[in-house]
């Protein structure tokens, strides 16, 4: 049955089909069938037995079931023995489990995650152009014999 | 009279045909029966920067902390334990192991699992399950 714990304020039920977009803003787990995209700024929980044709976008991922899109995690994605995942992985770090299955293009590393999920790409870090001085090695005055 | 000690056997499958033989446990490298080609069997364990075209065994590759592969393709029968950097196609009948330091980097990285701690960085197209197709 459904994890009534604290830690995930959203639950998808194992008998729930749910077909659209999903935004949350703290940790969701599901269960059933997702078919869309999901966005979260909290974790994202993808239970055993569930199966989602989805793109992912959350500051941390945990597969235990089968992914079928693309996955960002802004922080860390971890796959257990039973997770799948067919498409790209996108995340600053990555746990995975003897097991555990992927088949898709890796990017992972510190400079591995792109934006954080929500933000757009032009906010972050954007700093002002600096103005353009003359090198004073370039600007040398011609020797007078 | 004296026993005569009883070699122990070890099963390897040809990196070049894919034909699957035995040789003796302490054979480092060999000659293939079905391409009569030279292969490598032994054990590979890189603790420095080994730059090379290809590195392939039937046996294991290690890389420790400190040691660095760069190669067009990387290929293991046994598996790849990695705790330093490797660079390259990764093409293993076994399993893939990184370490919390380990980083890979490479077009495509085929094994039977692969194992990731926390802190090792891929780059690269990953197809794990993948078995290598009888020939």
């Amino acid at each position: 049955m459904a994890d009534s714990s604290p830690e995930f304020a959203t639950i998808i039920g194992p008998d729930a089909s749910f077909k659209g977009d999903l935004r949350f803003e703290s940790a969701a787990k599901v269960l059933g069938r997702f078919e869309g995209s999901i966005t979260s700024k909290g974790k994202v929980h993808i239970a055993n037995g569930s199966d989602c044709k989805a793109t992912i976008a959350a500051k941390e991922v945990a597969v235990e079931g089968r992914i079928e899109g693309n996955v960002e995690a802004g922080d860390r994605i971890e796959i257990k023995p039973t997770g799948i995942v067919m498409g790209d992985i996108v995340a600053a770090r990555m746990i995975m489990a003897e097991g555990a299955s992927i088949n898709g293009h890796c990017h992972i590393g510190p400079n591995g995650q792109a934006t954080a999920p929500g933000k757009p790409a032009s906010v972050t870090e954007a700093k002002p152009a600096e103005p353009a001085q003359p090198k004073p090695s370039q600007a040398q005055p011609a020797k007078s014999k | 009279m004296a026993k005569a000690k009883k070699a122990v056997k070890r099963a390897i499958r040809c990196y070049l045909c894919g034909r699957r033989f035995e040789v003796s446990s302490r054979t480092m490298s060999t000659t293939c029966p079905g391409c009569h080609k030279a292969i490598k069997v032994e054990d590979v364990r890189v603790k420095t920067y080994l730059g090379l075209i290809d590195l392939k065994t039937c046996g294991r590759i290690s890389i420790t902390r400190r040691g660095r592969v760069a190669a067009k393709i990387i290929q293991s029968g046994d598996g790849i334990d990695c705790e330093g950097a490797m660079e390259g196609s990764v093409e293993t009948d076994g399993g893939v192991q990184l370490g919390p330091k380990a980083a890979w980097k490479g077009q495509t990285l085929q094994s039977r699992t692969l194992a990731v701690q926390e802190g090792a960085t891929l780059l690269g197209r990953v197809t794990v399950p993948w078995v290598r197709q009888e020939s």
